[in-house]
C-alpha cells in the first residue's frame, strides 16, 4: 500500500490525523500518544523543484528543495499539520519561510533541540524537557492532549521498535534479501503507525538464516539519507553491501539505552535524545563520533566506509576529512560521494561506487 | 603559560605595539594630510577615523602574535558573549574578523584552496574554510594568529559555526564551549533565557578551569556595561546616516565595524565609536556626504562581499547611490536595548539571542521596512550569499514583499562573502548597471 493510501485508511479506519515531519530528530512517541501519525519528509526526489526554487537558493540542499516543492505540489494537502525539527539552517529557515510567507495553510509547529550538548548537560536536559512540554502546548489546540499513561505506552511501542531496528542492522548478515528491501522495512517506520512497523519488523526478522548469508564485501553506509534508494542497488550490483549503517534517517535516531522504566514521560523521553548516537545534525564530537563509527565497522567487519551526502548539508560536509581520517588511519579505506536528490542515481556514480568497492578486501 | 613568554607580550604591548602604532599612525596621518583636501570623486572627503581604525587593528593583531604562552587566548565567533572572557584576560580572536580581512586583502581563496585540498567540501562556508586554510597552512596576513587555549562558539550567527569549532576542537586539542542559543520566533520563550542563563554560568565555569581564576563579577559587570556602550556608540554611529546626504556609506561601516566585532567590551573600542561619531556629526552639520552626488539611497541585506566592496562602492556611488543602512552593520546595535544593569545575565541572554539571525523571516521583513522607513531608503541589495544560508533564505521572498507591496526597488546580488570564485564581477557589474537603470 502506498503511503497516500495508508494516510486515507489510517483516517478513516482509526481517526488517525496525520502530521508532516521535517527531518531528523524530533519525538515521534508524542504524536503517537495523541493518536497521531506522523509521516516524515526526506525530500522524496520526483516533484517539479521549478516552483520552490523561486523561494530558495540553489545553493540550498535538495532536502529543502525538495520538501517545498513537495508541498507546492499539493502533496501535502492532505495533512492536518507540519512539524519542523531545528535540524540545520536550511530546515530552520523553511520552517520559517513556510508559515511567515504563507506558503502553506497548515499549522506548523517547531521543536528546537540543544545543539552540541554533552548528554550530562544539566541546562540542555532542562531546555529539552521545556521545548517537549511547549510543544505539547503548541499541539494541544489541534490534538488534545495525552495522558502521562498514553505517553508512557507510546514510549514503550517506539522502544520496542527501536529495539527491533537494531536487532535487524546488527544481524544484516544474516539475511537474504538485498539492501533495498531490508532498508525499505527499516525506513517504513517514517510513515506507518508503530504497531504497524513492528509487525513488519517482526515479519522481516523472522526469515533470519541461522548462519550468515551474506557473501558480499561489507561496508559501512554513512550519510543523510539514502536517497534515490537506487544507492543501495548500485552497491548490492557492485559486489558488497550495508553491513553497518550510520544514516541519520535510521540509526542515528535510536536510543541506544533504555530510560528508567519508572521515570516521568517527559524525563524518558529526554534520556532517550540523549542516548541517541552521535549525529553530526546535533553537533556530536567529532573525534568521539568518529571513532565510534570505526568500532561499529570494525565490529561487522566493514572492508570500507561509503558517505554518501547530500550536496550543500554542511552539517555532515564539516566531518567528511576528520572521519575520513580516522578510518585511513584504521586501514579502512573510504569513498565520499555527493547527491541531489534527484530521481535517479548517476552511471556516473555507479562507476566511481563500482571502482571502489572493487579495490575492497575480500572477506576471510 | 612561561615567565619569558609573559614578559615579552608586556614588553611587546606596552612598548613595540604603542611605538609601531604611532609610526604608522605619523605616516598615514602624513598620507592623509596630503590626500585630504583633494578630490576623491566619487566620493566625499576621507575620513581620519580611518587613520584610528587602522592602529587599533594594528595593535589588536601585533600584540595577538606573542599571546599564547603568555596571556590565555581564546577564539570566539562574532555572536558569542566576549565580555564573559574578559574579567579573566583573554586575548580574543576572532576567525570571522581574520577570515573577513584576508578576503579583503584577496588571500582567502588560496587559504580556501588549501583546505579544499585537505578534504573540506567548496560548498562549505567560506569563512571557515579560509580559517582552516590559515590554520593548516600557517598563513596569513596579520604575521602570526596566536593558537587557542579556549574555543566558544555561539549557534546565534548560525549552526555552521558549531560544526567548524568541533573541526578547531580537534585540530587545537584545546576544551571547547558551545553557547546554544535558542532561535526565537515571535518573542521567544521564557525557558529559552533560562537556557542561556544557565549557559553563562557554565562558560564561566569554563573559563575559570582554563585560566585558573576566579570570576571577579564588578570586572564581569564593568565589561558587560560597557560592551553595551559600544553597542549604542555603534547604533549612534550608524544612525546619522539617516541624514541626507549619508555622511558615511554603509561600505564605510563594513570596514568601521572592525571593532565592535573583536573589541567590543573595551574601552578603546567606546572612545574610537566616539571618535567616528564627532568626525561624521560634523559632516553632517556641514551637509558633507560620503559620496559627492547622493541621488538615491539604498539598503543592504546579508554579510559583505569583503573582495568586491571596492569595485561595488564605486559603481553604485557612481551612478549616485549611496547605501545608507545594512541589516548587517544593524546587527551589533539591533539589541544593546535588551541590557539592564541590574539583571546581567538575563537581559544579556536576551541581547545575545535577539539579533537578526537568531530570529525568524516575519521579524526580519519587518526589521528591513523599519530600515528602509527610518533611513528613507529607495531600494535594496539583497546579497545572496552562498556562504551564509542562514542570512540567504528567505531573500527571494522579501524581495518580492518590498517590491510588490511598498515600492522599493530590490536586487538579489548573487556572490559569496569570502570566496571570489563564487562571484562573477563581469555578471555582478551587468546587474548593478541593470538595476541603477531601473531608478531612471
Amino acid at each position: 500500500m502506498d503511503r497516500k493510501a495508508y494516510i486515507a485508511e489510517q483516517k478513516e479506519k482509526r481517526g488517525r490525523k496525520t502530521v508532516l515531519v521535517f527531518p531528523i530528530h524530533y519525538p515521534r512517541e508524542v504524536l503517537t500518544a495523541l493518536n497521531v501519525l506522523g509521516v516524515e519528509i526526506w525530500g522524496p526526489p520526483g516533484f517539479p523543484r521549478a516552483p520552490a526554487s523561486t523561494h530558495l537558493q540553489p545553493f540550498i540542499c535538495g532536502i529543502a528543495h525538495n520538501i517545498l516543492a513537495f508541498i507546492m505540489a499539493g502533496k501535502a494537502d492532505v495533512v492536518d499539520g507540519i512539524l519542523c525539527p531545528h535540524t540545520c539552517d536550511s530546515l530552520q529557515m523553511l520552517a520559517s519561510l513556510l508559515p511567515d510567507f504563507k506558503l502553506t495553510d497548515k499549522p506548523c509547529f517547531r521543536f528546537r533541540h540543544p545543539k552540541g550538548k554533552s548528554p550530562d548537560s544539566k541546562s540542555a536536559r532542562g531546555f529539552y524537557k521545556a521545548e517537549l512540554k511547549g510543544l505539547l502546548d503548541k499541539l494541544e489546540p489541534f490534538f488534545g492532549r495525552p495522558s502521562e499513561a498514553e505517553l508512557q505506552k507510546a514510549i514503550g511501542l517506539h522502544l520496542e521498535a527501536d529495539e527491533l531496528k537494531l536487532k535487524l542492522l546488527d544481524q544484516r548478515a544474516y539475511f537474504t534479501t538485498n539492501d533495498r528491501a531490508f532498508y525499505e522495512v527499516l525506513r517504513a517506520g517514517e510513515y506507518l503507525w508503530v504497531e504497524d512497523h513492528i509487525a513488519m519488523m517482526k515479519k522481516l526478522l523472522e526469515s533470519k538464516s541461522p548462519e550468515p548469508v551474506e557473501k558480499r564485501k561489507p561496508i559501512m553506509v554513512s550519510g543523510i539519507v539514502p536517497e534515490p534508494m537506487d544507492i543501495l542497488d548500485a552497491i548490492n550490483n557492485a559486489g558488497a553491501f550495508a553491513a553497518a549503517d550510520d544514516f541519520a534517517a535510521i540509526s542515528r535516531r535510536i536510543a541506544m539505552k533504555r530510560p528508567n522504566p519508572d521515570s516521568d514521560p517527559l524525563d524518558a523521553l529526554t534520556d532517550m535524545f540523549f542516548a541517541r548516537r552521535g549525529c553530526t545534525t546535533l553537533g556530536t564530537e567529532l573525534e568521539e563520533r568518529a571513532n565510534l563509527l570505526l568500532k561499529l565497522a570494525k565490529s561487522r567487519d566493514c572492508r570500507g566506509l561509503l558517505i554518501y551526502n547530500v550536496k550543500f548539508c554542511e552539517p555532515e560536509a564539516f566531518y567528511v576529512p576528520d572521519t575520513q581520517d580516522i578510518f585511513k588511519k584504521a586501514g579502512i579505506p573510504s569513498l565520499y560521494m555527493e547527491t541531489e536528490l534527484e530521481a535517479e542515481f548517476s552511471g556516473q556514480a555507479s562507476t566511481r561506487l563500482e571502482a571502489f568497492i572493487e579495490m575492497l578486501e575480500q572477506p576471510s | 603559560m612561561t615567565i619569558s613568554r609573559q614578559l615579552q607580550y608586556a614588553l611587546i604591548k606596552n612598548v613595540a605595539a604603542p611605538l609601531l602604532v604611532k609610526t604608522d599612525a605619523w605616516k598615514s596621518a602624513r598620507s592623509f594630510r596630503a590626500k585630504k583636501d583633494k578630490p576623491n570623486p566619487p566620493f566625499g572627503p576621507r575620513l581620519e577615523s580611518y587613520i584610528k581604525l587602522k592602529e587599533l587593528m594594528l595593535e589588536h593583531y601585533f600584540t595577538g602574535r606573542y599571546a599564547d604562552g603568555a596571556v590565555p587566548v581564546a577564539w570566539i565567533t562574532s555572536g558569542s558573549p566576549v565580555e564573559l572572557l574578559r574579567p579573566f584576560g583573554f586575548h580574543i580572536v576572532y576567525p570571522e574578523n581574520h577570515a573577513a580581512l584576508c578576503a579583503v586583502r584577496r588571500r582567502a581563496k588560496d587559504l580556501c584552496v588549501h583546505a579544499e585540498n585537505e578534504g573540506f567540501c567548496r560548498d562549505l562556508c567560506s569563512y571557515a574554510r579560509t580559517d582552516f586554510g590559515s590554520v593548516m597552512s600557517g598563513q596569513t596576513p596579520v604575521g602570526r594568529v596566536p593558537k587557542p587555549d579556549l574555543l566558544v562558539t555561539c549557534t546565534n550567527i548560525c549552526q555552521t559555526a558549531l560544526a567548524w569549532y568541533k573541526v578547531l576542537a580537534r585540530k587545537f586539542n584545546v576544551p571547547l564551549y558551545v553557547f546554544d542559543t535558542p532561535f526565537i520566533y515571535g518573542e521567544g520563550e521564557e525557558h529559552d533565557v533560562d537556557y542561556i542563563v544557565a549557559q553563562f554560568h557554565e562558560l564561566i565555569e569554563m573559563c575559570e578551569k582554563v585560566t585558573g581564576r576566579k570570576l571577579d563579577q564588578k570586572q564581569l559587570t564593568y565589561h558587560t556595561q560597557l560592551g553595551c556602550e559600544c553597542s549604542k556608540a555603534w547604533g549612534k554611529v550608524l544612525d546619522l546616516c539617516r541624514n541626507r546626504p549619508a555622511p558615511m556609506t554603509t561600505f564605510d561601516a563594513f570596514i568601521y565595524i572592525g571593532p565592535i566585532v573583536a573589541m567590543r567590551g573595551l574601552p578603546e573600542c567606546l572612545s574610537f565609536y566616539k571618535f567616528l561619531h564627532d568626525e561624521l556629526q560634523d559632516r553632517v552639520s556641514r551637509g558633507i556626504g560620503a559620496i559627492q552626488n547622493e541621488r538615491y539611497r539604498l539598503l543592504w541585506d546579508n554579510l559583505p562581499i569583503w573582495f568586491a566592496i571596492r569595485d561595488l562602492s564605486t559603481a553604485f556611488a557612481q551612478g549616485g547611490f549611496n547605501f545608507v543602512c545594512s541589516t548587517y552593520t544593524n546587527a551589533w546595535a539591533e539589541t544593546a536595548h535588551h541590557f539592564d544593569p541590574n539583571d546581567v545575565y538575563r537581559s544579556s541572554a536576551k541581547l545575545y539571542s535577539r539579533i537578526i539571525l537568531n530570529r525568524d523571516l516575519r521579524n526580519k521583513a519587518d526589521l528591513i521596512l523599519k530600515l528602509c522607513r527610518d533611513f528613507q531608503c529607495d531600494g535594496a541589495v539583497l546579497h545572496s550569499d552562498r556562504s551564509c544560508k542562514p542570512y540567504s533564505v528567505g531573500q527571494y521572498n522579501l524581495a518580492d514583499i518590498l517590491n510588490r507591496e511598498h515600492g522599493i526597488k530590490t536586487m538579489i546580488l548573487e556572490a559569496d562573502h569570502g570566496d571570489p570564485r563564487s562571484y562573477s564581477p563581469e555578471q555582478g557589474e551587468l546587474r548593478v548597471k541593470a538595476f541603477m537603470e531601473t531608478f531612471q
